[in-house]
C-alpha cells in the first residue's frame, strides 16, 4: 500500500525580481495514514512553503506530490479546490475564522460548501465537534469574542468537520502563549488518536516536540535526517 | 450561508455599505424623478402638440415630397390635395377619427408697402383655415389686441412675436384697425419709441408661391395680434389667416390653372437684401434662375368667385385614441384606402409633419438621458472603487475561504450577494422615495415661470408623473449599474488565491 502523501524531489524557487530564492531544494518525504508528524525548522527554513505545497494551495517548481496515489501536479484549480474541501483540513497560524460567523457557523462552514453531503446535520455535527474541543459554552460567540486559544480550537473543529484524511497546521501555536499552545497540540494529538486523522504541524519551537509522534527537521530548504 | 455571510458583512463594514448605499440611493432617486419628469413632459408636450395644433395625424397630397411640411423653408411649397372632398368623406366615415380640419400652411413673402421703400422684404409663416372651426378643434389662439374675424370675413391674425420682429427689423408697427394706438404695441422693453418714427400699418401684403405654379398677392387687414395659448414658444413665428385670402394669395383657382410658368419654384430664396432684384427681368442668385416675373397685379384683375373652395393643402386629424400603436394601425388603414381608391392623399404622424420640432422633444429627452448617464458613470466609478478596495482588504479572509475549499464562484456570488443586497435596499428605497417625491411634486404643482422650463415640464407648473414604466426603467437601470460596478471587483476577487490566507513574514 502506498503512503497517503508522497513527496519526491520537491523544489520551490521564489523570484524576487531576477534573484532566485530557493525555498525548498529537493524534499523527499512520505507520510502514512494516521500519522502525527511535526516539521520543525527555524524561521525561513521553508516550513510554510512545504505546508502550502502539501496543502494544495501552492505549486512546486519541480518534483511530484502524490496524494492517495494521485499526482496533483496537473490537476486544474477546481479539482484542487474540491480536494482541499473534501480531503484536507487547515489550521492557520493566524486562526483565520470568518469574523461575521459565530463559532458554530464557522465550524459548519466547510460542510456548507459541500454540495451533497450531510448539510442537514451540519449544525449538529459542528456542535458535537465544538463540545469535543471544549467550547460547549461558546458556540454562539463570534471570533472577536473568543481568546486566541479558543479561536484555534474552533479552527481545529472546522478542520475536522469534513472528516478529512489530513489536517495541516502551519505553526498553529505561534500566536499563542506556551500553555495555551500546548493545550492546542494536546487536543490535536487526542483527535489524531481518537479519529485516526493524519495531522501535520510545523513549528520552530523545540518545546512542543513531545506532542509529535514523528519529527522531520527542515533546514535551508532541505530535510535533515 | 452565502447570503448570511454577505448580509452580516454589510453590517460589519458599515462605512463602505453606507457609501455605496447612499450613492445608489441618490442615483435611483434622481433617476426616478428625472424619468417621471420626462414621462410628464412627453405626455404633456405630446398632448399639447396634438391637442392644440397638430392632431395625431396629418394628411397631405401624395405629391408632397418633404413630409416635414411644418419645418419647411421659405420658398418651399405645399402641394394642394387633389381629392379633398373624397378624403374628407373617408375621414368622416372612419371609426378611429374623432375630428379633422383642413388647412393650408406655407411661408409667403411680405411685400414692403409704398410708404416704406427701404424696408426689408420679410416673410410670414401662414396657417390658413376656417378660424371658427380651428378654435373649436384646437382653441389655441388668444388675441392680445383685436378680435378673431367672423366666418367669411377677411383678415390676418398676426402673432405677437412676429409683430415685434417686424417692428425691430423694419420699424413697421402693425396693429388692428379700429383700435386706438397704444404705446403697449411696441415690443416689451422698448419704452422710448416715438410714434412719429414708426410706420403704423393695418394691412399686410403677402405674395404666395404655390406648388401648382400659381402665384398671387393679397392685401389683408390685421384683425388681431395674438399669442398661441399653449406652447407659444413653438408656434410664435406662425400667423393665422382666413382661407379665402390664402387661396387668393396662392391663386388657387378652379381647374388649378397655371398663371405664370416658372422653371423654379424656389424663386423666393433670393437675396433678401436687395428687394429690387425680386422684379428684375432675370434673376440669378445662388444658381437659381427664374424667368420673367412681373409684379403680380394679375390676381386682382380676376373675379373672386372662381377661387377653388376645395383647395386645401393639409388636414389635421384628431383620433379618438392617442395610443401610438393604434395610430400606426389607423395610418396604415387610411393609406391603404387612399391607394385603393386612387385618392391623392397620404397620412403621416404629426411627428413626421412637425419635422425638427418633434426632434426637439427627442432632444430634451436625449439631454436628460445624457445627464442621467453621467450620474451613473460617476456612481459606477465610486461604487466600483469602494467594492474593489473592500475586496482587497478582505483578501486574507477570502483567501482562507478558498483554502478551505470555497470555489471562485462562491466568493463571486458572495460579493454579488453583498452588492445586490445593497442595491435592492438603497436603490429600491431611492426608487420608492423618487416615486413618492414625484407624487408630492405633482400634488403641489410648483409653478414654473421660465418658458423653456415649461417645455420640459409641459405645463406652467411642475408635475412629474411616476408610472409603472418609470419604476421598471428604474429597476432595470439599477440592476445595470450594479452589474457594471461589480464587474471589476469581481475580477479582483477571482484573483484571490488560497495563498492570500497565509501570513508571510
Ligand atoms: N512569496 C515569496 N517570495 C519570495 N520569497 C519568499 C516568499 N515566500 C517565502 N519566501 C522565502 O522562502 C524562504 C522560506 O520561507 P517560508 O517557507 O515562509 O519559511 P518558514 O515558514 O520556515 O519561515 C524564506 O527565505 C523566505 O524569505
Ligand atoms: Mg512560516
Amino acid at each position: 500500500m502506498s503512503a497517503l502523501i508522497e513527496i519526491e524531489n520537491v523544489k520551490k524557487t521564489y523570484y524576487l525580481g531576477k534573484i532566485a530564492v530557493p525555498a525548498l531544494r529537493g524534499i523527499n518525504l512520505s507520510i502514512e495514514k494516521g500519522e502525527l508528524l511535526s516539521i520543525i525548522g527555524p524561521s525561513g527554513s521553508g516550513k510554510t512553503t512545504l505546508m502550502n505545497i502539501i496543502g494544495l494551495i501552492d505549486k512546486s517548481t519541480d518534483g511530484t506530490v502524490r496524494i492517495a496515489g494521485e499526482d496533483i501536479g496537473q490537476m486544474p484549480d477546481q479539482v484542487l479546490t474540491d480536494l482541499r474541501l473534501n480531503k484536507l483540513g487547515f489550521i492557520f497560524q493566524t486562526f483565520n475564522l470568518v469574523p461575521v460567523l459565530n463559532a458554530l457557523e464557522n465550524v459548519e462552514f466547510p460542510l456548507q460548501l459541500q454540495r451533497s453531503a450531510g448539510k442537514k446535520n451540519a449544525a449538529g455535527k459542528a456542535a458535537q465537534l465544538l463540545e469535543q474541543v471544549g467550547l460547549k459554552d461558546y458556540m454562539l460567540h463570534r471570533p472577536a469574542e473568543l481568546s486566541g486559544g479558543q479561536r484555534q480550537r474552533v479552527a481545529i473543529a472546522r478542520a475536522l468537520i469534513t472528516d478529512p484524511d489530513i489536517v495541516l497546521a502551519d505553526e498553529p501555536t505561534a500566536n499563542l502563549d506556551s500553555v495555551t499552545g500546548k493545550s492546542i497540540l494536546e487536543l490535536m494529538k487526542e483527535m489524531n488518536r481518537s479519529l485516526g486523522t493524519t495531522f501535520i504541524f510545523s513549528t520552530h519551537n523545540r518545546d512542543v516536540l513531545e506532542y509529535a509522534r514523528r519529527i522531520v527537521t527542515l533546514k535551508d530548504g532541505l530535510l535533515a535526517a | 450561508m452565502l447570503l448570511k455571510i454577505a448580509r452580516r458583512n454589510l453590517l460589519r463594514h458599515k462605512g463602505k455599505s453606507l457609501v455605496v448605499g447612499i450613492i445608489l440611493f441618490i442615483g435611483s432617486l434622481v433617476m426616478t424623478i428625472g424619468s417621471a419628469t420626462v414621462t410628464a413632459m412627453e405626455k404633456n408636450v405630446t398632448r399639447t402638440f396634438i391637442d392644440s395644433f397638430m392632431g395625431d395625424i396629418t394628411i397631405m397630397s401624395k405629391k408632397q415630397k418633404n413630409e416635414g411640411v411644418f419645418m419647411q423653408m421659405m420658398g418651399e411649397t405645399t402641394e394642394v390635395m387633389a381629392d379633398y372632398a373624397k378624403t374628407a368623406d373617408i375621414l368622416s366615415g372612419h371609426q378611429d377619427v374623432d375630428s379633422f380640419i383642413p388647412y393650408c400652411y406655407s411661408i409667403p413673402m411680405m411685400l414692403a408697402g409704398n410708404d416704406n421703400p427701404t424696408g426689408y422684404p420679410a416673410i410670414c409663416a401662414i396657417y390658413a383655415a376656417e378660424l371658427d372651426q380651428y378654435q373649436k378643434m384646437f382653441s389655441n389662439i388668444s388675441p392680445v389686441e383685436g378680435k378673431l374675424p367672423l366666418r367669411g370675413e377677411r383678415g390676418i391674425l398676426l402673432s405677437k412675436y412676429m409683430r415685434d420682429m417686424y417692428y425691430l427689423v423694419n420699424q413697421d408697427l402693425y396693429y388692428p384697425a379700429n383700435t386706438p394706438f397704444s404705446a403697449q404695441y411696441f415690443p416689451e422693453g422698448i419704452t422710448n419709441a416715438r410714434h412719429e418714427d414708426v410706420s403704423l400699418k393695418h394691412n399686410i401684403v403677402l405674395m404666395g408661391y404655390s406648388a401648382r405654379n400659381s402665384s398671387g398677392d393679397v392685401s389683408v387687414p390685421v384683425r388681431a395680434v395674438f399669442r398661441w395659448t399653449r406652447l407659444d414658444n413653438f408656434w410664435r413665428e406662425v400667423s393665422v389667416m382666413d382661407i379665402a385670402s390664402y387661396r387668393e394669395m396662392m391663386n388657387y383657382r378652379i381647374g388649378g390653372d397655371i398663371v405664370i410658368s416658372r422653371q423654379e419654384s424656389r424663386l423666393l430664396e433670393i437675396n433678401t437684401d436687395n428687394p429690387e432684384a425680386m422684379f428684375a427681368e432675370k434673376i440669378e442668385t445662388a444658381g437659381i434662375t427664374a424667368q420673367k416675373v412681373s409684379k403680380p397685379e394679375f390676381s386682382r384683375a380676376a373675379g373672386k368667385d372662381d377661387f377653388d373652395n376645395n383647395a386645401w393643402e393639409l388636414i389635421a386629424v384628431k383620433l379618438k385614441d392617442h395610443n401610438q400603436k393604434k395610430r400606426a394601425v389607423t395610418i396604415r388603414e387610411l393609406n391603404n384606402i387612399f391607394t385603393e381608391k386612387n385618392i391623392d392623399a397620404k397620412a403621416v404622424t404629426w411627428e413626421t409633419f412637425a419635422g425638427a420640432m418633434a426632434g426637439f422633444i427627442k432632444g430634451i429627452r436625449t439631454g436628460l438621458f445624457v445627464f442621467v448617464s453621467l450620474i451613473f458613470i460617476v456612481a459606477i466609478i465610486i461604487i466600483m472603487n469602494t467594492l474593489a478596495m473592500s475586496t482587497l482588504e478582505r483578501s486574507a479572509e477570502l483567501g482562507m475561504m478558498r483554502a478551505v475549499g470555497a470555489r471562485r464562484k462562491f466568493i463571486g456570488f458572495m460579493l454579488l450577494g453583498e452588492t445586490f443586497t445593497l442595491s435592492a435596499i438603497f436603490g429600491g428605497l431611492g426608487i420608492i422615495c423618487g416615486g413618492l417625491m414625484s407624487a408630492i411634486f405633482s400634488y403641489l404643482k410648483l409653478p414654473v415661470k421660465n418658458e423653456m422650463m415649461q417645455i420640459i415640464t409641459g405645463n406652467a407648473w411642475y408635475a412629474p408623473e411616476f408610472t409603472a414604466a418609470d419604476a421598471l426603467t428604474g429597476i432595470i437601470l439599477l440592476i445595470l449599474v450594479t452589474v457594471l460596478s461589480v464587474i471589476y471587483p469581481l475580477r479582483i476577487s477571482f484573483r484571490i488565491s488560497p495563498l492570500d490566507a497565509v501570513e508571510r513574514n
